[in-house]
């Protein structure tokens, strides 16, 4: 297929012998196909073309103008892919396994860290310039999403419902199988267009101290009530029950309300998810059952207008609103103040008897803890990991279809620049992210890192220090709606909401009235941005009046 | 070369020698500010996205609630700010002025100055952990018996601002002490000899002689902590982020969130545009009231 930048550029500068090539068809001597072979065209290959054309001094000039062409073309396309991360743990692993993707494709890699802190900018600015690397492992969706509608990113639906060519156990396989359903579901953006491929996914459990628990005669709970029970008897004792931070940077709380969310959506995903296949039914009890469905904005739209979707008349929201306003009063009173990476360190002094996090802190705990041991051993004490609890009929009298889905987050992922100029070596990106995430290499990759984030890949087993956190059961998984809003505008106003709603400045009743408006306006401007893309047909049938903002 | 070529007067060279300087300014200063304040005019996420909507950007300003809010928040930490930051420093030069030992002034001069020399960042820091939860403050809050009045001081809306302005108290130090100390120096001894003559004490002597003779000072001080607070953003950044409940907002903050982290870069640059337009007129209005003074 040509390349219409590549038409734009070289077009003019041609323009002297381009009707003479075209005439020729001595070997590779019309410019398509000189072209087809950019950036691998060689010094033989031009000089057949440039010989082919009529004047003498057209030759050379045409000659001359391609050779420089090529040559920095060809300069650039010499470069090894460049793979960045902002996970510097996963380095090492993706190190000892880049030689063999060299082997097998020719194309060098190299492999560097941007630090985590200053990773936002730096791929901003590297964006703007246009000169993103060929591939980034990236955290959550929001920065996916973000570049993939400005049209930097590759879209990956394509290559993940195809085979993944490294992955010689499953060749009949959609790629998308190898993950967890729930994370391809997650990386899914608002209009159902996947910007990134999963690589890890993040397990999320109350850590709590075993030395208190034993001294107050706690077990850990299995349901909501046990968890209110257990952080009442905790602060009954003059203790902190649960240290959290409610901050943009900081989603603890945003993960408790994902998962209420999505457990008490759950009975309206039939009526939510129009656009799928004939005869499809949501069975909670099977996972499988969501495999490959979406969500698009179009049926967002129908939703929220349904209120299916709106948090001012769907009473799951109102709902998760209350359960989390009940466990603020448990939390540490400086959760409004405190920020995120101060939460696990107030928990390793013995400051507060839990914290909800994930297998990222599995190692750094220990290793704070080994810190504090070195000056007072007196203050170490032993603590353990319990997973979030279930709801029962005493927590809601909401309908419930199946339980909790535990460990239900994205972290790292996969994002690969467009490279419109050269459709080779952005085949080669797409192909180094097949490689990293194929079964066989990723557990290659895991087994040479410290890091106990669970893989995204079902077949990669987690390591055993991540084992409290692996899931236990799970429900048929999808997003139906986005508690923290649709856009990052949204997203700010959500936040703001949140920490009042949690501070107990607003009820719930103030909350879900204005998550609605803000959650309304956010749907109604990405309608707006995606007019040319959306079905038409579809909207004017289930939305004739249109979607109002 | 003869020494009246030298003394001539040679336009290119002068334009020689300059034209890097102005080019380095116009590259770096006046085409940021000038595509800033083109970006106003569109909607533009600064990656793909960039649409002419002519005046949209600054009537959508003027009706969000986001950016009201930030301006009430802008004019408390205004009328916290420019007070503290005016009379501290013209007290803490007062005192060493007063003192009679001069290795003493010097003395106390370096203590007063030194901080200065502490990153704002490190300062920041320090005053974050002396409002924790279990910080200094809430523990002699809790020693002295006023427990209950232990709060976490960034985490509630009705303390965050004055928190906040609070960093740097006692607010005696730094180069505002040091403008005010000039001042001081340069008032005529025979004035001081004189009123002293005539009966005036130490009190009558600061307010009927000393203050009025810094009066430019207490302007340009005055005017430089307005800006300050109109500026503000490093502090809040990390203490805050504008929060709790955007109780600590400002528009600088605002400004940076709307182009960073909601991609709209043309709104903060309308925002721009207005905090621009505000610093302008309060700069020529405070100068115009000191005219009128003088």
């Amino acid at each position: 297929m040509r390349d219409r930048k590549t038409d734009a550029k070289i077009g003019p500068r041609l323009s002297l012998g381009f009707r003479a090539a075209q005439t020729s068809n001595d070997g590779l001597t019309d410019l398509p196909q000189l072209r087809e072979n950019f950036p691998y065209a060689d010094l033989g290959q031009i000089m057949t073309f440039c010989s082919s054309t009529a004047s003498k001094r057209r030759r050379w000039r045409l000659g001359g103008l391609i050779l420089l062409w090529l040559a920095g073309a060809q300069a650039w396309a010499a470069e090894p892919l460049r793979l960045v991360s902002i996970h510097e743990d996963l380095l090492p692993g993706m190190r000892a396994v880049a030689r063999e993707f060299t082997e097998r494709t020719g194309w060098e890699v190299e492999i560097q860290a941007v630090p985590y802190s200053a990773h936002e900018l730096w791929i901003r600015t590297q964006m703007l310039s246009r000169k993103g690397p060929d591939v980034m492992l990236v955290e959550s969706t929001d920065l996916p999403w973000r570049y993939g509608h400005s049209g930097l990113l590759v879209q990956w639906d394509e290559p993940l419902a195809n085979s993944n060519p490294f992955d010689e156990a499953n060749r009949d396989r959609p790629w998308r199988d190898s993950f967890y359903d729930e994370l391809v579901q997650q990386a899914r953006d608002v209009a159902g267009a996947i910007w990134c491929v999963p690589y890890t996914q993040y397990g999320v459990g109350f850590f709590y101290n075993e030395e208190v628990y034993d001294e107050l005669g706690l077990a850990p709970p299995e349901t909501w009530e046990g968890l209110i029970a257990n952080f009442r008897a905790v602060r009954a004792s003059g203790r902190a029950a649960l240290v959290t931070a409610v901050k943009p940077n900081d989603h603890q709380t945003l993960w408790m309300a994902d998962m209420l969310l999505e457990l008490l959506l759950r009975p309206a995903a039939e009526q939510v998810n129009l656009l799928t296949r004939p005869g499809w039914r949501f069975d909670p009890l099977d996972p499988a059952c969501a495999r490959g469905e979406v969500i698009t904005l179009e049926e967002r739209l129908v939703a929220f207008d349904r209120g299916l979707i709106d948090p001012a008349r769907a009473p799951a929201f109102r709902e998760t609103a209350r359960l989390m306003r009940t466990l603020a009063q448990e939390f540490r009173p400086d959760f409004l103040s405190l920020d995120g990476e101060e939460v696990p360190r107030v928990f390793a002094r013995g400051q507060a008897v839990h914290f909800l996090n994930g297998t990222w802190y599995l190692r750094p705990l220990t290793a704070m803890q080994r810190g504090i041991e070195a000056i007072a051993p007196e203050r170490v004490f032993p603590w353990a990991v319990f997973p979030f609890p279930e709801l029962s009929a005493e927590t809601t009298s909401l309908p419930r279809l199946g339980g909790i889905n535990q460990n239900s987050g994205l972290r790292a992922c996969f994002i690969a620049s467009k490279q419109d100029s050269s459709p080779e070596r952005q085949r080669a990106a797409i192909d180094l992210v097949r490689f990293l995430t194929a079964p066989r290499v990723a557990e290659t990759s895991f087994g040479r890192t410290a890091v106990h984030d669970l893989p995204a890949m079902r077949e990669v087993p987690p390591k055993p220090g991540a084992e409290p956190l692996v899931p236990k059961v799970r429900y048929a998984f999808l997003v139906l709606a986005q508690f923290r809003g649709y856009d990052a505008r949204s997203e700010g106003e959500f936040w703001t909401l949140w920490q009042s709603l949690l501070g107990g400045m607003i009820d719930e009743d103030q909350f879900v009235q204005r998550l609605s408006a803000s959650h309304r306006a956010a749907l109604f401007r990405l309608s707006q941005e995606k007019a040319s893309q959306m079905d038409r047909a579809f909207l004017a049938r289930h939305l004739p009046k249109g979607f109002a903002p | 070369m003869s020494r009246s070529n030298n003394n001539e007067y040679q336009p290119w060279r002068a334009a020689g020698f300059l034209l890097p300087a102005v080019a380095f300014f116009g590259v770096f200063v006046v085409l940021p500010a000038l595509s800033a304040l083109a970006l106003a005019f569109f909607r533009a996420d600064g990656l793909a996205m960039r649409e002419w909507v002519g005046a949209d950007n600054f009537r959508e300003l003027a009706s969000d609630p986001l950016f009201w809010k930030s301006i009430r928040n802008l004019l408390w930490f205004a009328v916290l700010t420019v007070p503290v930051q005016t009379l501290g420093p013209l007290l803490g030069a007062k005192l060493l002025c007063s003192l009679r030992s001069p290795r003493a002034a010097y003395w106390y001069r370096t203590l007063l100055v030194f901080p200065v020399l502490v990153p704002g960042v490190v300062t920041i820091l320090v005053w974050q952990e002396l409002y924790g939860a279990t910080g200094p403050i809430n523990l002699l809050l809790d020693a002295v018996g006023l427990g209950e009045h232990a709060r976490a001081w960034l985490g509630d809306p009705a303390t965050v601002v004055p928190a906040i302005v609070a960093i740097g108290l006692p607010f005696t130090g730094g180069v505002f002490l040091l403008i005010y100390l000039a001042g001081f120096l340069s008032i005529p001894a025979s004035l001081i000899e004189a009123a002293r003559l005539d009966g005036a004490g130490p009190l009558r002597l600061f307010l009927s002689v000393e203050l009025p003779m810094l009066r430019t000072q207490i302007g340009v001080i005055a005017l430089l902590s307005l800006l300050g607070v109109l500026q503000n953003f490093d502090n809040i950044q990390i203490l805050t982020n504008g929060g709790p409940m955007n109780a600590s907002l400002t528009p600088a903050l605002y400004l940076f969130r709307s182009g960073f982290e909601f991609g709209q870069l043309g709104y903060a640059s309308a925002l721009g545009v207005v905090l621009l337009a505000v610093c302008a007129v309060l700069t020529v209005l405070v100068r115009w009231a000191g005219r009128r003074q003088a």
